[in-house]
């Protein structure tokens, strides 16, 4: 079973995945990262000193991972349609589920790179010191927090069958995380009713505990990671019982014969 | 026979920037088990709408169709295990992925036993000529090899109908005629199919039987000969006539040109078909002569494509 699992994965991930060399991983995965939370460092020293530079550092690498999962696995599906693939994949026998969650085994691996690299990184370039005495929970934030993302993506997945180009939305989605998430500031400083989104996004409960792990928040890690589970699997229950009625309409809309 | 494909008032519309547009409009037919069935018509007609739903990929928006007596609408899991189908072009692959690597990844797809992939995709590319290229990525097939491959991928789950959306699109003739003989193949083994094309020669060659489409309407059904002997093959004429202008015989009442070449300066080769039916190659050629030198005239053996395009001219 898991045989077979890994040969669909890799095959998709082969035929679809947005690098596919060595080369092309190297840049994307290790220089790009590194760019980017360069560039988050240095706006803000600049704009609001540097004691608050682990807070934001934490906020990003949890934010840079979750966006190169959700955007490398949409990417998957338009892909699909691109090359016209789309409809021999629904067309087949497998249940479109799990067809959509063996392609995302490959991305979630991504995702989960990404973020330890980044949290490496953060000690490395920014100083911000990994608690390593607490390596065990540290692991574990980001195994929820990972999963819990990949629910997001699924949950998109399931959209993009029948909203051929969901690009537009997902874009929105992403800057909401970033905003709503807590990933700069602290999702407390938020009017009330919009702290209520971000109570019901992936993220925001788990960067606050990954916060509170290197000590720059005080909160309870437990009850925290107990929430952002429950949310993955709110969002991953959603895609289950929508991917049918996704199906459904796009048969009837003509979206899923559609090329993008 | 067993009916396999029931199509009543079938019907498809489009609604795009609040116009709807019929792709469909109401067609009907029936196809029995082991037959080619060809649906032919102009680009835009509704050939690849209809496959598509009788794919149970699009949803009618009106009437309904049966595949071995299961209803599009509601029982495409069943329909789906029993089918496949292959779209023309370039479209439907992996580039990045070889041969092997595309069979495989679809064998998991149709749930075949992992251990029984392996011989099965040797065999299956074996059968349409690709074990040389089995390992070579599909970004460097020619057009044919791809094709080639679609065919092999479609028989993975041993389909008993396979629908054939212009398969030889824009393959080179060796390439075209290395499909149609693996279509025949394919009929011999009893599968039913359902082929597309815009070349009246390969359906004469490969089908059974023939609907003509257009504007989503079915205008005539029938065997090629039946639809040959219907357009009335004896009013085909071609003949050879020396010219100095070809406008005017362009304006002749009682024919209608089909086709106009320049052989050489001044010599036309025409095909035309008269407007009347009893006018015998005697009358013709004076008719012709008004325009300039008749070299020949004979009368023509109807082709497919000629009914096809006297039938199409009548709809207008
Ligand atoms: N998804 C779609 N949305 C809007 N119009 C469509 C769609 N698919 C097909 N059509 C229209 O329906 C008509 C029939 O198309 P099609 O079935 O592809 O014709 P054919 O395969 O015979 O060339 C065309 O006018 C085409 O523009
Ligand atoms: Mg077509």
């Amino acid at each position: 079973m898991t045989g077979r699992l890994n040969g669909f994965s890799y095959l998709s991930f082969k035929a679809l995945y947005s690098f596919h060399s060595v080369r092309l991983f190297f840049f994307f995965r290790l220089i790009d990262p590194m760019l980017h939370y360069v560039f988050i460092a240095a706006i803000a020293s600049a704009l609001v000193g540097s004691g608050y530079l682990s807070y934001i550092i934490i906020g990003n690498i949890a934010f840079y991972a979750a966006q190169i999962m959700i955007i490398n696995f949409i990417t998957m599906f338009r892909m699909e349609r691109r090359f016209g693939t789309l409809e021999l994949n629904i067309a087949a026998p497998m249940n479109t589920f799990v067809v959509i969650f063996r392609k995302s085994i490959v991305p979630l691996a991504d995702g989960l790179f990404v973020f330890l690299f980044g949290l490496l990184i953060g000690q490395l370039l920014f100083k911000v010191n990994i608690p390593w005495d607490e390596l065990g929970n540290l692991l574990l934030i980001v195994l929820v927090v990972t999963f819990s993302v990949l629910s997001l993506s699924l949950f998109f997945a399931c959209l993009s069958l029948l909203f051929s180009n969901i690009n537009l939305f997902l874009n929105l989605v992403l800057g909401g995380l970033q905003i709503l998430c807590g990933v700069h500031f602290s999702a407390h400083l938020l009017p009330a009713w919009i702290e209520s989104i971000s109570r019901i996004l992936p993220l925001t409960h788990g960067i606050e505990a990954l916060r509170t792990l290197y000590g720059l928040e005080a909160y309870n890690v437990q009850s925290l990671l107990m929430k952002e589970a429950l949310i993955g699997l709110g969002y991953l229950t959603v895609a289950i019982l929508i991917v049918k009625v996704m199906e459904y309409a796009a048969r009837r809309s003509g979206a899923l014969v559609k090329s993008a | 026979m067993e009916t396999v494909i029931k199509v009543e008032n079938l019907a498809r519309s489009f609604k795009t920037k609040g116009q709807v547009k019929q792709a469909v409009d109401g067609i009907s037919f029936e196809v029995k088990k082991g037959e080619v069935f060809g649906l032919l018509g102009p680009n835009g007609a509704g050939k690849t709408t209809t496959i598509k739903m009788l794919t149970t990929l699009l949803l009618p928006t009106e009437g309904r169709a049966e595949i071995f007596g299961y209803d599009v609408h509601l029982e495409s899991h069943e329909i789906r295990k029993l089918i496949n189908f292959v779209y023309g072009g370039e479209r439907g692959v992996y580039g990045r992925l070889t041969a092997t690597e595309y069979m495989n990844y679809f064998c998991t797809l149709y749930k075949i036993p992992r251990k029984e992939q392996r011989s099965m995709i040797a065999e299956l590319l074996e059968l349409v000529g690709l074990t040389e290229a089995a390992d070579k990525k599909i970004h460097t097939y020619s057009k044919g090899m791809i094709q080639r491959l679609h065919i092999s991928r479609c028989l993975i789950n041993s389909p008993k109908l396979l629908f054939l959306d212009e398969p030889t699109i824009g393959l080179d003739p060796v390439g075209a005629r290395m499909l149609r003989s693996l279509i025949q193949k394919l009929q011999k083994d009893g599968i039913t199919i359902i082929l597309t094309t815009h070349y009246m020669q390969e359906a004469d060659e490969l089908c059974d039987r023939i609907a003509f489409i257009k504007d989503g309407k079915i205008s005539l059904i029938g065997s090629a000969k039946e639809i040959k002997r219907s357009s009335g093959h004896t009013r085909m004429f071609e003949a050879i006539v020396q010219m100095e202008e070809i406008e005017k015989i362009e304006k002749e009442q009682t024919i209608s040109i089909h086709t106009m070449e320049e052989l050489k300066q001044l010599f036309y080769s025409i095909t035309f078909e008269v407007k009347m039916k009893e006018m015998d190659i005697h009358q013709i050629k004076q008719i012709l002569s008004k325009y300039g030198e008749v070299v020949h005239v004979i009368q023509k053996e109807m082709s497919l494509e000629d009914a096809y395009i006297s039938h199409m001219k009548e709809l207008g």
